[in-house]
């Protein structure tokens, strides 16, 4: 059995009022029927007849959901803005995030500058695999869970939701950090280059074709995993197209 | 058998009532239309779940201040009243005398009623 003012908390959802606004609502509007059957049960009515009595009281669930609409509840900034909350903020997050990335590896890894990956110690190889890892998977992977999170827990209909989880795939496909190594020549040490691009190699030259596809499989991957996420808890939450 | 709804000329009669009764003491939703019910003798009777959008929407103007609050396992939204309350209170109160005045005014038949 659905707990009460279950369908308050969908419509005023659905309505793209805050959650946030939505729990308080419910949790008063629970407590307020809770005290008014615990009077009827001080006033000697029976169980199924205080609660009765109480939900006549305060009266139709889809009134008091209107009522809290037309009051102005908050409406969230991703029913009010959704291309701001799922598309310009989760791509201005995932450039901060990179930046920050890359500032502190290029100030870790700066005493082993002249190393291979193979040649470095262990901690630094770490470093290297998990700053790698950070930029080009789970920046991504988190944004989109949180754009998926977000959407859905506040019923959003998913026009830009589908367009940010497309963004994000892509521009994670495209970017990240990327050792490579440097031969020694004569008056270079060699070393690990760092770059924001996969560049595949083909026979020693980088392969354009070969970097395009390898940035279009990462992010249909990427894209594949989140979409499927968002369509799951879709169906989940019987969400309108 | 459920209250009867008051009437479209209470518009603007709960808000009046809550910021007087806060002035007293802080109280919860349950709490403020009990308190609503007593002092009026069942005059007026404020919705029992509509109350929430009347508080929410005083508190969204900076009229109440709500504090969560423990009691016996449960957890309470207490409203108290703030300044800018207080003086929404006293404007409100004024007017309402006012039309109060004008309105018995007319029902008397005596002469004309001051201005709003």
């Amino acid at each position: 059995m659905p707990l009460p003012f279950e369908s308050v908390r969908e419509q005023l959802l659905r309505a793209g009022v805050t959650p946030r606004y939505t729990r308080r609502y419910v949790t008063e509007l629970r407590e307020h029927l809770a005290d008014l059957i615990e009077s009827g049960r001080a006033a000697g009515l029976g169980v199924g007849e205080a609660s009765g009595r109480a939900r006549l009281l305060m009266g139709k669930e889809a009134d008091l959901a209107s009522a809290a609409i037309e009051a102005g509840a908050p409406r969230s900034l991703a029913a009010r803005a959704p291309m701001v909350m799922f598309v310009v903020l989760p791509l201005l997050l995932w450039a901060a995030v990179l930046c920050a990335d890359i500032v502190s590896m290029m100030h870790l890894l700066w005493p082993v500058r002249d190393l291979t990956p193979g040649e470095m110690p262990e901690r630094y190889r770490v470093l290297v695999a998990l700053g790698g890892f950070t930029a080009r998977y789970l920046i991504g992977l988190v944004l989109c869970a949180g754009c998926i999170a977000i959407a859905v827990r506040q019923r959003l209909p998913s026009g830009w939701i589908w367009v940010g989880l497309g963004l994000i795939a892509v521009v994670t496909g495209m970017l990240g950090i990327y050792p490579h190594v440097v031969p020694p020549e004569a008056g270079h040490p060699g070393g690990t280059l760092y770059s924001a691009v996969a560049l595949v190699y083909v026979h020693g030259r980088v392969s354009l074709a070969a970097t395009l596809g390898w940035m279009a499989l990462h992010a249909a991957i990427l894209f594949g995993l989140a979409a499927a996420a968002y369509h799951a808890l879709r169906l989940r939450f019987e969400l309108a197209p | 058998m459920p209250r009867q709804p008051n009437p479209n000329f209470m518009a603007g009669v709960p808000e009046l009532m809550i910021l007087r009764l806060l002035q007293d003491r802080e109280m919860y939703g349950y709490q403020i239309v009990q308190a609503i019910r007593a002092e009026t003798g069942d005059v007026v009777s404020l919705g029992e779940g509509i109350v929430y959008t009347v508080l929410h929407a005083l508190e969204r103007d900076g009229a109440l201040k709500p504090r969560r609050k423990s009691v016996d396992g449960r957890s309470r939204i207490y409203y108290s009243v703030t300044a800018v309350g207080l003086r929404r209170y006293r404007n409100l109160a004024q007017t309402w005398t006012t039309l109060a005045g004008a309105i018995q005014s007319v029902m008397k038949g005596s002469g004309h009623a001051p201005a709003l």
